[in-house]
């Protein structure tokens, strides 16, 4: 009996597949995916363009649902049909970082780091850190809470990414590319944050082309032609 | 806490164009609606309370028919043989207001619409003098002074006395007038009570002279209208038909007139406005259109420039309830700020044209309240378009998936 049965997993994969489209024009992103990642596990997904790393994502994300095989966050199956419970588990338990940050330039940073919680349902019981302990969390100074994402610079617009993902005290962080339209100053301030993060305890789950980020992480992941080819510490 | 309403003002702000054209057709729709519906309204409860307020027992003739004009004019031979042959009247009134310019040298005004008549048309307008008599007896000479009983307003506004005379000079404007001019001395015989409005006219700003004298100074003999009383009620069934019959008699056969009792009138007034609200459902029909199409396009515009953020909303945990409830916000502001513009603009205008515009305006109602029910089902009905119609662009991006939406370019 595999003992780790008993064990809580922060997202566990079971014979993943994703297959796009019909007929002839089928693809498929994901072929038999297996994948568990554990509490304060810090995980890079590595692999080329068109290796399933997205896909991934978006199914550990609730994002997309895998066309067969299960998907479990933090305990929770991920129903294929319930597209309302897939919204409410990405609320409760994901924190997303992109690429493009995504920040809403029409809100000021403090209300881009509130944002998650306007469409809480509810709380995994956990205090919410306000958005000044959350912009702390970032290394970023308090005064730049009322200005808005284009008065700040790229760097610290995805570290008040970060601090949104943060927002609704996610199981794990989801970051696509995190550095992908930073500087390396930048990249090392941002993974900085991640590292430390981790080191409090967090999940985080990256998913990069840069074998730079991907040395911060705890375990290595590869993917090629939609299947785990190679899983490693680094 | 971010609020969904801060997010819409937010948006609606940074497309202020799309915005303001949303917020102008609601606009326009609500303050076109309010002011033909506040005149509609108003004019069938002020209108037919005046007739009514006259009581049951009048009867109205005037010359022509609703598919011909008149080949006889209507004249006080008309009115006379009416009095003579026809039973049950209790008052004959012959009316004739004719362009007349009364230039007053002592006033330093001119006054227009002097309406020549008898004596009888205090019963039948149920008013009369408060000092002085309205017999207007005349000589038939306009070098004597010509009497006229004066309106309430105007002999209080210009200090006028019963017997006091007045050096005119009156001018017809009319063309059987011939536009000649006239000296003449006006002498106050009667100053009326005051009496307030009947069918758009102000009986208060009405100066009466005899018939007679009206018509040998515009040089005419057509009757603007004859107003009858029958006795009773019970007889204006009868008194109308025997009307028509001496008239018609007197026109030799020809029924080129109308006779018209209390009730006919109202019914006719009722038709009258009834087709001015068709026409005016189509304008409001027109203007709704107009409006659900604004809010729908730019609702679908926003939808679409907004692809990448309703991704990132929906990753970051909003719900599609969530999307669909922002748009549907924004919408409503919308469409709630035109409707409350256009309430408050509907009454401003309003009570411009009735306090500046008179006549006809007179009748407009100036509180939207007035309006009762319907009111309140023109504001529902408009924003339940608007929000219908928004429904859809709305449904469209609560449909977005994130990971679909985010890759938009």
């Amino acid at each position: 009996m595999d003992v780790r049965m008993n064990e809580r997993h922060i997202a566990d994969l079971q014979d993943v597949t994703k297959v796009y489209g019909s007929g002839r024009n089928t693809v498929t992103a994901l072929r038999g995916v297996n994948l568990r990642i554990d509490p304060g596990e810090f995980l890079a997904v590595v692999g080329p363009s068109g290796s399933g790393k997205s896909t991934l994502l978006h199914i550990l994300g609730c994002m997309d649902v895998p066309t067969t095989g299960t998907v479990e966050i933090d305990g929770e199956p991920v129903p294929r049909e319930n597209e309302r419970k897939r919204t409410a588990l990405r609320g409760e338990k994901i924190g997303f970082v992109f690429q493009a940050f995504h920040l809403l330039n029409e809100l000021s940073v403090r209300e881009n780091i509130e944002l998650p919680r306007m469409f809480l349902r509810r709380t995994n019981g956990s205090r919410l850190l306000k958005p000044e302990e959350l912009i702390a969390k970032v290394h970023m100074p308090v005064a730049l809470l009322d200005r808005r994402p284009t008065e700040i610079s790229g760097g610290e617009r995805q570290r008040v990414a970060i601090a949104r993902a943060l927002a609704n005290n996610p199981s794990m962080l989801l970051c696509d590319e995190p550095t992908g339209n930073l500087d390396s100053a930048n990249s090392e301030a941002v993974m900085a944050i991640f590292d430390s993060l981790n080191r409090a305890g967090g999940t985080i789950v990256v998913v990069t082309h840069n074998p730079e980020v991907a040395s911060h992480a705890s375990r290595m992941v590869t993917l090629k032609d939609g299947q785990v080819v190679e899983a490693e510490s680094p | 806490m971010t609020g969904r309403s801060t997010l819409a003002f937010r948006y609606l702000w940074r497309q202020k164009m799309r915005t303001g054209f949303v917020v102008l057709t609601f606009t326009a729709a609500v303050t076109v609606t309010l002011l033909l519906t506040s005149a509609i309204v108003g004019t069938e409860q002020t209108f037919i309370g005046e007739i009514n307020a006259l009581g049951v027992t009048w009867i109205y003739v005037e010359p022509g028919t609703s598919n011909s004009a008149a080949i006889y004019p209507l004249t006080v031979g008309d009115a006379q043989a009416i009095a003579h042959n026809v039973s049950h009247l209790s008052a004959v009134a012959p009316i004739m207001i004719d362009g007349l310019s009364v230039n007053l040298p002592s006033w330093g005004k001119s006054l227009s619409d002097i309406t020549g008549t008898n004596a009888s048309v205090q019963t039948i307008f149920k008013y009369g003098v408060s000092e002085g008599t309205f017999a207007l007896d005349w000589q038939g000479n306009l070098s004597a002074p010509l009497p006229i009983v004066v309106g309430y307003n105007i002999w209080t506004h210009n200090d006028l006395s019963v017997g006091q005379e007045l050096p005119a000079t009156i001018v017809s404007l009319s063309a059987s007038g011939g536009g000649g001019a006239t000296q003449v001395n006006l002498i106050v015989e009667g100053l009326l009570g005051p009496r307030g409005s009947l069918a758009g006219t102000n009986l208060d700003d009405a100066i009466f002279t005899p018939i007679s004298a009206l018509e040998d100074l515009t040089n005419s003999i057509s009757l603007t209208y004859i107003f009858v009383s029958a006795s009773s009620s019970q007889y204006v069934s009868q008194v109308t038909s025997d009307i028509s019959t001496v008239v018609q008699a007197r026109h030799q056969g020809y029924q080129d007139f109308t006779v018209l009792s209390e009730q006919s009138w109202v019914s006719y007034v009722h038709d009258q406005l009834a087709q001015f609200t068709s026409i005016i459902s189509l304008v409001e029909a027109t203007l709704l259109m107009l409006s659900s199409m604004s809010v729908f396009v730019v609702m679908t515009m926003a939808v679409k420039d907004r692809r990448r953020v309703i991704g990132a909303m929906r990753a970051i945990g909003a719900h599609r309830s969530d999307i669909m409830g922002q748009f549907l916000l924004e919408a409503s502001l919308m469409s709630v700020t035109g409707i409350g513009v256009g309430v408050i603009l509907g009454t401003v205008v309003a009570g411009y044209l009735k306090a500046n515009a008179g006549g006809f305006y007179s009748y407009l109602l100036t509180n939207p309240m007035d309006l009762g029910a319907y009111f309140y089902e023109l504001l529902g009905i408009l924003w339940a378009v608007g929000f219908l119609f928004s429904m859809v662009p709305a449904y469209q991006a609560s449909r977005l998936e994130a990971v679909e939406a985010l890759s938009s370019l």
